[in-house]
């Protein structure tokens, strides 16, 4: 395999777990629209632990912790607020966080962060994505996730159905958000270089769109959505002035013919399972 | 003082984009996160037929609103149409449409880049030479239109339908108002009034470029959620506040910063004054 395709496919990985991430809260019926910044976080603390000499997963994972604990703070902070008006509200904190990145010469100002070690083996981001899939095809398969099911489709039943809504919401965006750090940290040692860009709305919604276009209703999903809208960038490369407008029609034919995502309700369900839509 | 006049410019200029934003928002109780590339759209037309006919100003205000209407009839039929009734905005099927118009935004702004640059090109001040006699132009601009869309949504028969469907889709719809149409005529109107904001902002800024849409779509999203979703007075207000908090952070803390005082405005009304946010009538 040559060093291009490998580029590729590491990237791919980091999708994955970007998108399983934003699946997390999702599924709760959640649009946090903040995901770029957690994950410029967990990047940019795992690059300052990783290069003050401790292990790189020490590292990745004093990231994921940064990364999860900001996230909790950003929901506890929004938690009073619904629907669309969480979306927008979580968007504005990300973009706060740009302008302030962009203004602070600690996350490496304009230019952005570069004091990266380089990671010590290209294994990690494949093991990790492993590691998520197998604990995302647990969570799906546990209560939980149908507590969460009933949350996105009714809250009022959901409520007296006695299922502690904040919590359940607050564990989703926690675990999510942690995920999304884990691969910011990744990404940060892969590529060597954060920007303030990152922190902001772009890339949020990069995240949560991988998500959207794979389909939202099993873990499958995500992971097809994030190996798709990776590579079709490098597909379309023969092309290279018509590239994003390609991807852009790409996105609007796809949404309009799969409303849900490319895999469907129905995928990745046992039989016995209760199909709630 | 002219702080104060630069204040009022920056806040007429988010009025004219919110404006647009706030009625199709109101009707269709749908974000169009590509109504920011029909304002790009619309004022790159204006430039390229000042440029093809200089001093023609009928010629120029017109291409400018056809070609905002064209684009936005295009964004609903191809992007939001397909995808079916959505009745609130925070049903999932909203997502979708987030999404598809996204898409459409990415269309538009790289079919700009490609057929102008991704540089920022001049635009002609058609209205009056200096900074001065456009800024003014703006302004005059921005407060007829204000009034004209009062009028049109309090004192005409379409503009009565548009309140129905917006208070009540379903009801309107009993009471034999054709919403479809309707709805299409808010579309039109709307992307025409995004068409008139792109040639009086950008007369008065000078400069247009293919991100100009959504560095002015993001302001008008705040504008529009902080005064009210379909508030039109609201909508006035929180412009203008918005243009002054802007100037002031610029003058004290440097133009830096000034990209952020729009999000935190929206977080701190969203946080501490969260009881006042439903979709309101428009009004």
């Amino acid at each position: 395999m040559n060093d291009y395709l490998l580029q590729i496919a590491t990237l791919a990985a980091m999708s994955c777990l970007l998108a399983l991430g934003a699946y997390a809260t999702l599924s709760a019926g959640l649009l946090f629209m903040c995901f770029g910044t957690i994950m410029s976080i967990g990047g940019i603390v795992a690059a300052a632990v990783y290069s003050s000499g401790l292990p790189f997963l020490v590292a990745l994972g004093a990231g994921g912790a940064a990364g999860a604990c900001a996230g909790g703070l950003i929901y506890i902070g929004c938690s009073r607020l619904i629907g669309f008006l969480f979306a927008v509200a979580t968007l504005s904190f990300g973009e706060l966080a740009r302008v302030i990145a962009l203004n602070t010469e600690r996350f490496g100002g304009a230019l952005g962060y570069k004091d990266v070690r380089a990671s010590p083996s290209i294994c990690y981001p494949f093991a990790l994505m492993g590691i998520a899939i197998i604990c995302l095809g647990i969570f799906d398969k546990c209560p939980m996730r149908l507590a969460l099911r009933i949350i996105k489709e009714d809250e009022v039943n959901a409520a007296s159905l006695g299922i502690n809504i904040g919590l359940h919401r607050l564990a989703a965006v926690v675990s999510g958000s942690f995920v999304v750090a884990l691969a910011g940290g990744l990404y940060i040692h892969a590529v060597g270089l954060l920007e303030p860009r990152m922190f902001g709305f772009d890339n949020s919604l990069e995240i949560l769109i991988f998500a959207i276009v794979g389909g939202t209703a099993t873990y499958v999903g995500p992971i097809c959505g994030a190996v798709l809208l990776t590579a079709l960038p490098e597909l379309l490369r023969f092309s290279t002035s018509l590239r994003m407008l390609f991807y852009g029609a790409v996105l609007v034919v796809i949404i309009i013919f799969r409303p849900e995502g490319i895999i469907g309700s129905r995928f990745g369900q046992s039989r016995g399972q209760t199909v709630i839509r | 003082m002219d702080q104060i006049v630069n204040s009022l410019a920056v806040g007429c200029t988010y009025l004219l984009i919110a404006l647009g934003f706030n009625l199709i928002f109101g009707v269709q109780r749908i974000v169009n996160l590509a109504y920011g590339e029909i304002f790009m759209v619309a004022a790159y037309a204006a430039a390229w037929s000042a440029r093809a006919a200089p001093g023609q100003v009928a010629l120029i205000i017109s291409s400018a609103i056809i070609a905002a209407a064209a684009a936005g009839l295009s964004v609903y039929l191809c992007a939001i149409k397909p995808l079916g009734e959505v009745t609130n905005v925070n049903s999932p099927r909203h997502l979708s449409v987030i999404v598809s118009t996204i898409g459409f935004s990415i269309v538009l702004q790289n079919a700009a880049i490609l057929k102008f640059g991704a540089y920022p090109q001049r635009f002609p001040r058609f209205l009056g030479d200096s900074v001065i006699a456009s800024t003014v132009w703006m302004m005059i601009g921005a407060v007829c239109i204000l009034f004209a869309v009062h009028m049109a949504l309090r004192h005409t028969r379409a503009g009565l339908r548009l309140r129905a469907i917006a208070d009540n889709p379903e009801l309107a719809l009993c009471t034999g108002i054709r919403t479809d149409h309707d709805k299409l005529l808010a579309v039109i109107f709307s992307s025409a009034l995004a068409g008139v904001a792109a040639l009086l902002i950008c007369q008065q800024i000078g400069v247009v470029s293919p991100f100009i849409g959504s560095l002015y779509g993001f302001k008008a999203l705040v504008v529009v959620i902080v005064g009210g979703l379909g508030n039109m007075r609201g909508a006035a207000f929180v412009a203008l506040v918005l243009g002054s908090a802007e100037v002031a952070t610029t003058v004290w803390l440097g133009s830096n910063y000034r990209d952020g005082v729009a999000f935190a405005l929206l977080i701190g009304v969203l946080i501490f004054r969260n009881r006042r946010f439903h979709l309101g009538q428009l009004r």
